[in-house]
């Protein structure tokens, strides 16, 4: 008969064995477990979150008609300020779906609210994207979920890349290797276990940076002298370190990983290997949300790399198949290895 | 009460921490745990595996387009019956009792959309686009028949529903832009009674229907078709058909609630019909306090506190249901 090697009962088990719980504890634990699964349905969580956004949407949309009479006052500055700080006080009172979304709806709006009536009050040129960062950086110091900075850090992006264009790639480059050396560090323990939200947030940032960071200039070339150096030596560590498993990765181990990916990112490609990166991080944390980035942009990134190879569509043909060979004979070594077919 | 053999995830860690029957280094330790013990190998397996054969595909594809314009017609039609002769053939070899061989019948039953439209393509038919699909789902139904299989018969629900959307836009001038006309409660009561017929089946212990996926795929394309000539009804844009639209609604939001809280407990198509129900409720509301004052600051307020509102008892009533299918389960 099949045994689950991960079972919810092998788990209180070892907790019981290693002295985290008690006889008696185990016994109750496992009560708690039984009687209800960890939150609510999910078509639950769906609809209390949609009627979230609606209700900050409209709520919006009346304050908004309030401040247009005396917005040049900094009636939507202000207001800016008060949705941000209801977005907070909500995310902070009840951890329950519809106070989650409505406070995410509402630190968003507040941040725009805040960008553009600062802007109208302040005037001049540069002062939008500036707003905007700060706005960003202020929600990633305030305790808010991971989802409310990635919200935030798109905003922030979005209105950079409207005021700065191509500049903005400039240096969202180094941002995009930055963010994945955070990732890095915190999820393989080498930063403490209180930055992981910001971590998450962060690997959530990871996709819509790239995008961002191709979105005028997309380039992906097979990089030359010490660039592809730079690569092959990135690859083997990776190889390796996947090879003792991350489980048994060191602080050291990631700062050298957090340098060859920020390497990698910055020499021009970064894109499938940041989505593999999100695959294993998502995998890793048992993250679905993870994964499905992570699949959504290795599909992206793989297609927009092949379309934007400059050779026939007969070459692009054999260059497709061989390479689905190669990663199919791969397996069958793989598995052969394993000495077991699946 | 459920079963402690689910595989454990972090989020019974958390539920575990937060009700403090961990401290934080029983909680370091449980998900060191489950860390130790995921599967990397069957992981880099699927990936492989699902990378490897999609970028086969795409090959193949790449290859037909470089190749397309200069293959003579006898050549193409010869390729894609070649490969229908063969899919059925491998198909009758397999038999349909194998889930191999169901797929392969669903690929078939793909193929002679291809051949359609290559056929359209070579020979310019002039044909409009509905006909296509409705050939195309005449032409597989027998195949549809005896597969048995949920995918091939969402694939011809799906070539069904293209084919009176497409027939109505050829009749109906400007329809693409219009959301009144009788196509969407055509739609809708079309897939409400495949849905009828399905749970009948499953009634009946037809293995094949039995795939969650399937009824609720046919239940949320229902529910979205009817919901528009309720929503036109709500906010008094009714037109045409549109009230017996609505009433196909209600009575199929009826239908649904006594099938999935009585018949076969279902929360997910539950929470769709609740989903449909606040759609149609919010509209009203948005027409009732901000037609003709969209600068309405208060009519905006209101609507906060509607949609409050209306998630707010929706949700309750949803939880509360799942509490009860959870104490029917015990």
């Amino acid at each position: 008969m099949f045994e689950n090697k991960r079972s919810l009962s092998l788990l209180l088990e070892c907790l019981e064995a290693d002295g985290h719980l008690s006889a008696s504890g185990r016994a109750l634990a496992a009560d708690r477990l039984r009687a209800s699964p960890p939150g609510p349905h999910w078509a639950t969580s769906a609809l209390l979150g949609a009627g979230a956004w609606i209700a900050a949407v409209a709520l919006l949309m009346g304050v908004c008609v309030m401040n247009y009479m005396f917005m040049r006052h900094g009636g939507m500055l202000f207001s800016g300020l008060v949705a941000m700080a209801g977005g907070l006080l909500f995310s902070r009172a009840v951890d329950e779906p519809f106070c989650r979304q409505l406070s995410r709806a509402l630190l968003l709006a507040g941040q725009v609210m805040v960008t553009f009536g600062g802007y109208d009050a302040m005037g001049g040129h540069a002062t939008m994207p500036l707003l905007a960062a700060a706005g960003c950086a202020l929600l990633h110091a305030l305790p808010v979920d991971g989802v409310s900075r990635f919200l935030s850090a798109g905003f922030a992006i979005f209105v950079n890349q409207l005021y700065w264009l191509d500049l903005s790639t400039l240096w969202s480059g180094p941002l995009v290797a930055l963010t994945a050396a955070f990732v890095t560090a915190a999820f393989t323990g080498a930063l403490d276990r209180r930055f992981r939200p910001a971590a998450y947030a962060a690997a959530c940032m990871l996709p819509a940076l790239l995008v961002e960071r191709h979105w005028s200039a997309y380039r992906f070339w097979w990089p030359d002298g010490p660039e592809r150096a730079a690569l092959v030596v990135a690859l083997l560590y990776a190889i390796g370190t996947a090879r003792r498993g991350l489980a048994q990765v060191t602080a050291r181990d990631a700062q050298v990983a957090t340098y060859a990916v920020g390497a990698v990112a910055i020499l021009g490609s970064p894109g499938l290997l940041a989505s593999g990166l999100l695959l294993v991080l998502g995998h890793d944390r048992q993250d679905r949300v993870l994964v499905g980035l992570g699949a959504l942009s290795f599909c992206g990134f793989l297609s927009w790399y092949y379309q934007s190879l400059h050779l026939t569509l007969a070459v692009k043909s054999a260059a497709l198949i061989t390479s689905g060979l190669v990663l199919l004979a791969t397996r069958l070594y793989v598995l052969d290895r394993r000495g077991g077919v699946r | 009460m459920r079963s402690l053999e689910v595989t454990a995830r972090r989020e019974h860690v958390e539920l575990l921490a937060r009700e403090r029957f961990l401290s934080r280094g029983g909680r370091d330790a449980a998900e060191l745990w489950i860390k130790s013990r995921l599967d990397w190998s069957g992981w880099l397996d699927r990936l492989l595996l699902a990378t490897g054969s999609a970028l086969i595909v795409a090959g193949i594809v790449y290859f037909f387009a470089f190749n397309w314009a200069s293959i003579p017609a006898f050549a193409k039609f010869g390729m894609i019956e070649g490969l229908l002769a063969v899919g059925v053939l491998a198909t009758w070899r397999t038999g349909l009792h194998r889930t191999s061989g169901k797929v392969m019948l669903t690929a078939c039953s793909a193929l002679v959309g291809v051949l359609l439209a290559v056929y359209g393509q070579v020979y310019q038919t002039g044909a409009d686009a509905w006909q296509l699909f409705a050939g195309w789902a005449a032409l597989i139904t027998g195949w549809a028949l005896i597969g048995g299989f949920a995918p091939l018969w969402a694939l011809w629900i799906v070539l069904v529903n293209v084919a009176v959307y497409q027939y109505r836009l050829t009749h109906e001038q400007w329809a693409w832009l219009q959301l009144h006309g009788d196509r969407w409660m055509l739609l809708g009561v079309i897939d409400a009674v495949l849905l009828a017929l399905a749970e009948l089946g499953r009634a009946h212990d037809v293995e094949w229907l039995r795939p969650a996926w399937f009824r609720l795929m046919l239940w949320a394309a229902a529910l979205a078709f009817l919901t528009v000539p309720a929503s036109c009804v709500a906010v008094g844009w009714e037109r045409g058909l549109d009230v017996w639209g609505c009433g196909a609604w209600v009575v199929a939001l009826a239908a649904g609630h006594l099938q999935y809280r009585r018949a076969t407990p279902d929360l997910t198509a539950l929470a769709f019909g609740a989903a449909s129900v606040g759609f149609v409720a919010f509209a009203a509301v948005l027409h009732a306090f901000l037609q003709g004052a969209f600068f309405s600051a208060g009519g905006w307020l209101i609507a906060a506190m509607a949609a409050v509102f209306i998630a707010g008892v929706l949700g309750v009533w949803l939880h509360g249901v799942a509490g009860q299918l959870e104490g029917e389960h015990v």
